[in-house]
């Protein structure tokens, strides 16, 4: 998996095919271009293991910021909620001024004046809750972008990965051509993973 | 796992210490939930607890210990603990209500089940919720959507000096759904099924009887009409009460109130005592002669259904309110004695470490002869509420008031406008007494309740009153009005 990719194992791995690769005699003694490879696969490595970094804090940000936007949503449930009984209060207080027409005027001052304190005191709790409601709206889209990001800079590792790969085996082979195919996918993984950054 | 050799050595430990009777209880439950809120994931609990109670009588006087520790020493301390408490309670005790029971069974109990909830993925019942919760913002009004799914398997065996050794499995299932509108001058509620969904004895095809995804959206729109919906009239009219709610009626009216512990004061500290008292069996009115009301814990479906209690009594069907007069209470051994009456197994503990006392179990309001269209019929003016929203009443059970999330006028037989925060007031006896119709078999519904509190420490129960709508005249209505 990604997240158990080892650098040093890697360089040791490929330093391992380098010198199996140029350690012979006569006709196989070492090609000009067989002393750096070890050098670009070492190089690769430690991009490659930055990248897997950045990819990871990524996946965590997003959770953490998921995390955040539930919190707030249950925060903003609750605001809801306490809206809700201010309302049902203010308007039964309401009902039962307007149900009682032979109740005296200053019992009806009163219910009048609770409605009326139910009714402003709600207005503030209303929007809390929205608030609370879109600052949870900006966290979860901040946690989808992360996750967005993460998924693209897998990609990014992945492709360092297989150019790691292709290097250790131009290694074994001397071959230019994978040498080239190498450079091609460690530029792609480079792009993507900068790309993912960008997602962020 | 076989709990035969720790039994045989609790008990063995309780009578050797002195016990004249004892009993254990391995109980081994599994709780699993899962909730959507405004699409996340807001929980996934899968719980299991599993550990024994130990009853020991010693002298006329009870005690009780219980331990997850499932090993010879843990069972012999336990034991020996329970047995030490019965006999500081003989000490000191002025009455002595116990007595050692006769009975024993050797059998077993399993929840009929139609399909195990253990076949359906997590990921379907999720993605259930998600579908339900999605479905639930019928409009932009909707501020807060909220679906869920409750699953339990308890293996309980209870093994007595008596010889007794009852083996049980049970499963409880339950699901539902929420939504809040909101707007700038009111917030209203709606929840289905009834105000905390359904909750039945059995596995998945509870989930599916109660048809999220087929009745979420008609939910989010009743709430947000409720927003622009009329104040519900005050006044003294007739009022239909919709079967969720006639359920809650029970639970908090009867269900409570004839509880024998509470009448007997044995509650008084917490949950509170009962307008009832034992003399008035077969001479109180308890309500009108359409009200029958009887404990059923053998009914296929009833959330609180078992084999046996957990004092290792017999389930069994048993009169509360028998066309309109009050014939019974709920019991245990010791309390049903006092009355000259055998238990009808309503002793329930909410798990091993809990000491099992007397609970509401499946209390039903037998239907009547009526359907449900018919209830209005004869209605001049009147309300018809739905799904409980707030309740109320005193700790003898006898004022109450209820409020529903929704109501609609009932004119001249015919149900019309929708009306916001109906409520309805009344005393429990006139209230009962005033019910003139039940409908029949065809809406008649176990609905079950599954965070019923009682007790100190407090015990959650899992009780349920199968109930279809009724019909009550001239109840208060609504906060103003000219009693």
């Amino acid at each position: 998996m990604l997240d158990d990719f080892d650098a040093h194992k890697a360089i040791a791995e490929a330093n391992e095919r380098h010198e199996h690769a140029v350690g012979g005699e006569g006709p196989h003694a070492p090609k000009p271009h067989a002393r750096w490879v070890p050098l670009a696969a070492a190089l690769l490595a430690v991009v490659a293991a930055i990248a897997s970094l950045l990819s990871n804090k990524s996946g965590t940000e997003a959770m953490a910021l998921k995390n955040q936007a539930i919190f707030l949503r249950t925060e903003a449930a609750d605001s809801y909620s306490f809206y809700e009984s201010k309302s049902i209060k203010q308007h039964l207080y309401e009902a039962l001024r307007d149900a009682n027409p032979t109740m005296t005027a200053s019992v009806q001052t009163k219910l009048a004046t609770i409605a009326k304190r139910e009714s402003s005191e709600k207005k503030p709790i209303l929007a809390k809750a929205r608030a609370q409601e879109e600052q949870a709206k900006t966290a979860s889209e901040r946690s989808e972008r992360f996750a967005h990001a993460h998924e693209v800079m897998e990609g990014g590792v992945t492709l360092f990965e297989v150019a790691i790969a292709i290097v250790s085996i131009a290694a074994l082979t001397s071959s230019t051509f994978l040498i080239y195919f190498a450079a091609v996918a460690a530029t792609g993984g480079l792009g993507i993973v900068l790309y993912g950054l960008s997602l962020q | 796992m076989t709990f035969d050799t720790l039994a045989a050595r609790a008990l063995d430990t309780a009578t050797s210490s002195g016990a004249s009777y004892a009993d254990i209880r391995f109980d081994d439950g599994r709780a699993e939930r899962a909730e959507v809120r405004n699409g996340d994931v807001v929980t996934l609990a899968d719980s299991r607890s599993c550990g024994y109670g130990i009853r020991a009588l010693v002298d006329g006087a009870w005690g009780f210990a219980a331990s997850a520790r499932l090993d010879d020493t843990g069972v012999d301390e336990t034991a020996a603990l329970a047995v030490a408490i019965a006999k500081a309670g003989a000490a000191i005790a002025k009455h002595r209500f116990a007595q050692a029971p006769t009975e024993r069974y050797v059998d077993t109990f399993r929840t009929p089940v139609v399909r195990d909830p253990a076949s359906v993925p997590l990921g379907d019942r999720v993605a259930l919720l998600l579908d339900v919760e999605r479905a639930l913002h019928a409009t932009s009004s909707i501020r807060v959507g909220r679906a869920w799914i409750d699953l339990w398997q308890t293996e309980k065996v209870f093994y007595s000096t008596t010889g007794s050794r009852i083996a049980q499995t049970i499963l409880q299932s339950g699901s539902g759904c929420s939504a809040l509108a909101v707007n700038d001058d009111d917030a209203q509620d709606r929840s289905y099924p009834g105000d905390i969904g359904l909750y039945q004895s059995g596995g998945w095809e509870i989930v599916d009887a109660a048809a999220l995804r087929e009745n979420a959206a008609r939910i989010g729109e009743e709430a947000t009409q409720l927003l622009s919906a009329p104040q519900c009239p005050s006044g003294v009219r007739d009022v239909i009460l919709g079967g969720s709610q006639v359920s809650l009626q029970i639970h908090e009216s009867l269900g409570h109130a004839a509880e024998l512990d509470r009448i007997m004061g044995w509650e008084a500290n917490f949950s509170g005592t009962s307008f009832l008292r034992a003399s008035e069996l077969g001479k109180l009115r308890y309500g009108s002669p359409h009200v029958t009301i009887v404990i059923d814990n053998t009914m296929p479906r009833g959330f609180a259904t078992v084999g046996y209690d957990d004092e290792g009594s017999k389930s069994v069907v048993d009169d509360i309110v028998r066309d309109g007069v009050l014939v019974g209470f709920e019991s245990s051994r010791d309390t049903a004695r006092t009355i000259g009456r055998a238990t009808n197994a309503c002793v329930r503990a909410e798990n091993w470490r809990n000491v099992p006392m007397i609970r509401m179990c499946n209390l039903n309001l037998l239907p009547g002869n009526v359907p449900f269209d018919a209830l209005f019929d004869g209605v001049d003016d009147g309300i018809y509420m739905e799904s409980n929203r707030s309740w109320s009443i005193d700790d003898h059970r006898l004022n109450f008031q209820f409020g529903c999330q929704i109501g609609w006028e009932i004119k001249g037989g015919k149900k019309t406008r929708m009306v916001k925060n109906p409520t309805y007031a009344g005393v429990t006896p006139q209230f009962w007494n005033a019910c003139d119709a039940v409908a029949d078999e065809h809406s008649w519904v176990a609905w079950g309740t599954p965070n019923c509190g009682k007790g100190e420490p407090m015990q959650t129960g899992r009780t349920a009153q199968a109930a279809s709508p009724a019909r009550f005249r001239n109840v208060r209505v609504g906060v103003g009005y000219d009693a």
